[in-house]
């Protein structure tokens, strides 16, 4: 479940942004939203500012991801789970002495969700400095271009 | 050119890139100190203004991180460990005792938020050892640092360069003259 809602975010993090988004950003390139027929058949002009607004909007989504994840100091996840745990310790296994210390060595592993936390920062400033960097390129495309 | 004179940061909204502790409105005005400081002109060079504050926010907030996370007032919650503590606090109880912790648990306040206490040299040894214990989220904070203030040397360097280069396109290309090439050759010759 953990790999699986990990994965997910991450491709959240890196997808295509959308078109809306990718043609405010040329919008705000060219000063003008091009025309519907200009962008089927781009010209080199259109198509390195097409690829600069696309890295502009890759690169705020990345921010964003960015900046959500240094509010992060826990995983989700684990929580949960902790919470799960902590209600059947209540409930079913107060009477089992296994169960019970099963449930407390869980309970102990609170560095996994920390060490989770960190993972997510780490790999949020990863993706921004790869988008920042894809971005700053595709800037100097666009100006050779003008 | 867009119509976002007024409103300098239309695109994205900068709330979304702010923390719960930070003010939209802080930043706008922030944006507004630079936009005059930097004079850019067009939107790519608005951009980049944006940008480079974006870097100076990212800075100034891993800096606030590191120096919450070395608050030594600061408590280790471990919530797994808050867990087996309750759990086995009520164990111990008497059943009578259990029933009234909890007819009064709804009243219990949450905790005031510590502040940081300011120039204590007796906390030094609390802090590195606040440090020690935290190495691994100080390693990323502190790269964070690094890397923003990379970022922001970039940003300013592409933002002098399309200045530069807006520059260079007002100032009209020069003549080439046939006296000039004349007089050239009798020069050498």
């Amino acid at each position: 479940m953990i790999e699986g809602r990990d994965t997910m975010r991450r491709h959240g993090a890196q997808a295509r942004p959308a078109e809306e988004d990718i043609l405010l950003y040329l919008e705000r390139i060219l000063g003008a939203r091009p025309r519907a027929a200009d962008l089927l058949e781009p010209g080199r002009d259109l198509a390195a500012a097409l690829q600069f607004a696309e890295c502009e909007a890759r690169l705020d989504r990345a921010h964003r991801h960015y900046v959500e994840a240094q509010g992060v100091h826990r995983h989700d996840d684990f929580d949960h789970l902790q919470e799960n745990l902590e209600d059947l310790m209540y409930f079913d296994w107060i009477e089992d002495r296994v169960k019970r210390e099963a449930a407390r060595r869980i309970m102990r592993l609170e560095h996994v969700s920390k060490r989770y936390a960190n993972h997510e920062k780490k790999l949020a400033g990863r993706y921004l400095r790869e988008a920042q960097s894809r971005r700053d390129r595709a800037l100097e495309h666009y100006l050779s271009h003008l | 050119m867009p119509a976002d004179i007024t409103k300098p940061s239309r695109l994205p909204n900068p709330s979304r890139m702010l923390l719960a502790d930070e003010s939209a409105e802080a930043y706008d005005t922030l944006l507004t100190e630079y936009v005059e400081d930097l004079s850019p002109v067009g939107a790519l060079e608005r951009r980049q203004v944006e940008l480079i504050l974006r870097c100076d926010l990212d800075i100034d907030r891993q800096f606030r991180m590191i120096a919450q996370h070395l608050n030594p007032l600061g408590e280790e919650v471990s919530r797994g460990a808050e867990m087996v503590r309750e759990w086995h606090r009520r164990e111990l109880m008497h059943p009578s005792a259990l029933n009234k912790l909890d007819e009064e648990q709804g009243e219990v306040l949450p905790a005031e938020p510590l502040t940081l206490p300011e120039g204590d040299e007796r906390l030094t040894p609390l802090i590195a050892q606040r440090y020690a214990q935290r190495r691994e989220l100080m390693e990323i904070h502190q790269r964070e640092v690094a890397s923003s203030e990379r970022r922001r040397r970039q940003a300013i360097e592409l933002l002098f360069k399309i200045q530069d280069r807006r520059n260079y396109e007002a100032i009209p290309d020069a003549e080439v003259l046939e006296a000039l090439g004349d007089r050239g050759q009798g020069h050498n010759a």
